[in-house]
């Protein structure tokens, strides 16, 4: 077992691997894997010098893959903690990204930043400048560069069991928390990913769009592949998102063989990429296209395979999967080279907890997300803390050595979700025949293209519109029309007239894109006392939920369906 | 507004290519969301725009844009 530093050291002898990086501005970046060790041992040595030693924790804001790798590698092995953040969002409101930014600085005790030139004006208005803000310091990634010595050795020496990075998907954006991720977990989590879930070796190669901030990308691709020596080709996710037939031309002109997604891409695929872009990839070299990170939809999939197979594109090579920061990444993976296993469970059974498989039009239909790896477990338990057996819808559980250490100085919450070495996910599923089949979420998560919300949040940003009650209002998600989940709004308004209150839902929707960047489905406002809350005063958002859906809520403004606009997009036939 | 390029016209071409459907009525200062045109949608329009007209708009200049006229402001900026 080796750490990932080690890796990266062994590695050097591949002269001719490489990775490949594209730029926004459309330039390409090859990096041996001898470069990448020599510029990793480089970066090292200049942290030191900048006086940042084993252990400390160092934030990451690059939105170029090549900046954030080089920093992220330079700083593992330089044996410091890096925190990677999520870069300015497009379309949101500075002041907020500032203030989300403070309180993950705050909960990883962070006081570097290593960031590119072009953000430096942006944080030092929104971070550096904001009355209150604790020192900072900002580094950019041109003090990284320059010169090294011909003969790459790393500053100091990283153990298995030392910390190699904060990962911080978890919590609301007021109480963010960092997964804390060691080496021993990472060189496990690669091993499962790479050689039990893809059976990979070193003539694969990884194409990649997803944020390196986040687990899917960072884990997935700048970690585990390097484990294998399989070279990866990383995109901008900006990239992708506004050009997104930019993803499978890269997996054509690269020969991809790997690659990692959401749902909601595939169906922005199916749905974004012309007859004319597509008509001369070849796509037979992909052999896993998987997909996680949100609830996955057997049609959006089907959709996929169908829309690309005239490229070569084999639908075996689907390849769902079921993971979390806290697991390290992966928790399962769906066979490689095998179609996909669709459930149609019965509603009514459903409700009971149990996973009955019918024929009936109106069922469930589930996608399964694979089998665990080798060395790992995984249980289904139900409230009273019992195991489950097969077909029988609990809370999923998952032990072993993927499993991460904890939150980072959060005891608490920690002892919450950390118990006698059992992951408790706050994911709703079943098991049948070994196979996971995730269903839903105990936590009140929204996910909408891949990124999660925290209602707290959201409720938080909407109850302080003017004209919203004060802590009247809940957030949750529901099926929207593009295969993804959309967020709804409900609120307790104050008495005012129609043409006011419909002022209202668009300053809610408003107030919610520049603070979150989210774009809210619907806001459906309901008149004072009416939120469903229990004995304790505590809103109840599920029961809302259920309640909207019966038409029990006591509406001050009638639903307008017709302004749903993107429904009518999604209802549009697929052929072009 | 100085004389530079009105991208007006050149947004509603590119969203009813993006979102499929035709826009009425929208001035640049038309609320993008009022729109109805999601994050993703106004990704891609921007991606369109850039095709069309050969530049690059980087990420930072996406930031704190609510109307219709903030994006076609960046943009006119970058054709400069």
């Amino acid at each position: 077992m080796r750490t990932f530093v080690e890796v990266l050291r062994d590695n050097s002898v591949y002269a001719e691997h490489a990775h490949t990086f594209l730029r926004m501005d459309g330039t390409e970046r090859v990096i041996s894997f001898p470069e990448l060790w020599r510029l990793a041992c480089g970066r090292a040595h200049r942290l030191h010098a900048l006086g940042l030693h084993k252990g400390a924790r160092v934030a990451l804001i690059l939105p170029e893959p090549d900046a954030f790798v080089l920093a992220f590698l330079g700083a593992m092995t330089a044996g410091l903690v890096p925190v990677p953040m999520y870069p300015p969002l497009t379309l949101a409101k500075m002041d907020a990204y500032g203030e989300t930014l403070r309180h993950i600085l705050h909960a990883s005790g962070a006081d570097t930043i290593i960031t590119a030139a072009a953000l430096e004006p942006m944080l030092r208005k929104h971070l550096l400048e904001v009355p209150g803000s604790a020192n900072v310091r900002l580094i950019l990634t041109s003090e990284l560069e320059g010169e090294t010595s011909e003969r790459p050795v790393p500053p100091c020496d990283v153990k298995l069991d030392d910390l190699a990075f904060l990962q911080f998907t978890s919590g609301s954006t007021h109480q963010p928390k960092g997964v804390m991720v060691t080496h021993r977990n990472l060189a496990h989590n690669a091993h499962a990913i790479m050689f039990d879930g893809l059976r990979a070796n070193a003539s694969d190669r990884g194409v990649s769009w997803l944020p390196l901030y986040h687990d899917m990308g960072l884990i997935g691709f700048v970690v585990a592949p390097l484990f294998a020596q399989v070279q990866v080709m990383f995109m901008p996710t900006m990239s992708f998102i506004r050009r997104p037939s930019s993803w499978l031309e890269s997996l054509h002109r690269f020969r991809g063989t790997i690659t990692f997604a959401p749902n909601f891409a595939y169906a922005l695929a199916t749905r974004a990429i012309s007859e004319e872009q597509s008509g001369a990839w070849d796509l037979s070299c992909v052999k896993a296209l998987g997909c996680g990170a949100e609830p996955i939809h057997a049609d959006t999939l089907s959709r996929f395979a169908a829309r690309f197979q005239h490229c070569g594109l084999r639908p075996e090579a689907l390849l769902p999967c079921y993971g979390l920061a806290e697991a390290t990444l992966a928790v399962t993976f769906a066979a490689l080279d095998e179609p996909l296993i669709v459930e149609r469970i019965d509603k009514r059974a459903m409700e009971r907890g149990v996973a009955e498989t019918t024929s009936s039009d109106d069922a469930l239909e589930l996608v399964s997300c694979g089998k665990t790896f080798p060395g790992h477990e995984l249980a289904i338990v139900g409230e009273c803390g019992a195991r489950l057996g097969d077909r029988s819808v609990g809370e999923v559980w998952v032990r072993g050595p993927s499993v991460a250490r904890g939150y980072y100085e959060h005891p608490g919450a920690s002892a919450e979700t950390f118990v006698d070495g059992w992951l408790k996910t706050g994911d709703l599923g079943y098991v049948a025949s070994g196979e996971l089949f995730v269903c839903g979420r105990a936590k009140d998560l929204i996910i909408t293209h891949g990124k999660n919300y925290y209602p707290q949040d959201i409720e938080r940003v909407a109850s302080d519109v003017n004209g919203i009650r004060a802590e009247q209002c809940v957030a949750f998600a529901r099926s929207g029309p593009d295969g993804s989940e959309e967020c709804v709004i409900v609120a307790e308004a104050h008495k005012l007239a129609s043409p006011e209150l419909r002022g209202l839902v668009a300053a809610v929707k408003q107030r919610v894109r520049a603070e979150l960047g989210l774009l809210v489905g619907e806001v459906v406002l309901i008149k004072r006392n009416s939120l469903p809350k229990t004995s304790s005063g505590k809103v109840r958002r599920r029961d809302t939920r259920a309640r909207l859906e019966a038409g029990t809520l006591a509406l001050l403004l009638e639903r307008p369906r017709v302004l749903s606009v993107p429904k009518a997009r999604a209802s549009r036939p697929h052929a072009e | 507004m100085s004389e530079s390029k009105n991208l007006l016209p050149l947004f509603l071409t590119v969203a009813a290519r993006v979102d499929k459907r035709s826009f009425d009525d929208v001035t640049r200062e038309s609320v993008i969301t009022d729109l109805g045109i999601d994050s993703l949608s106004m990704m891609q329009i921007v991606g369109e725009m850039e095709t069309e007209l050969k530049i690059q708009i980087p990420d930072e200049d996406l930031v704190e844009i609510i109307t219709v006229g903030d994006l076609c402001s960046k943009v006119e900026h970058r054709l400069v």
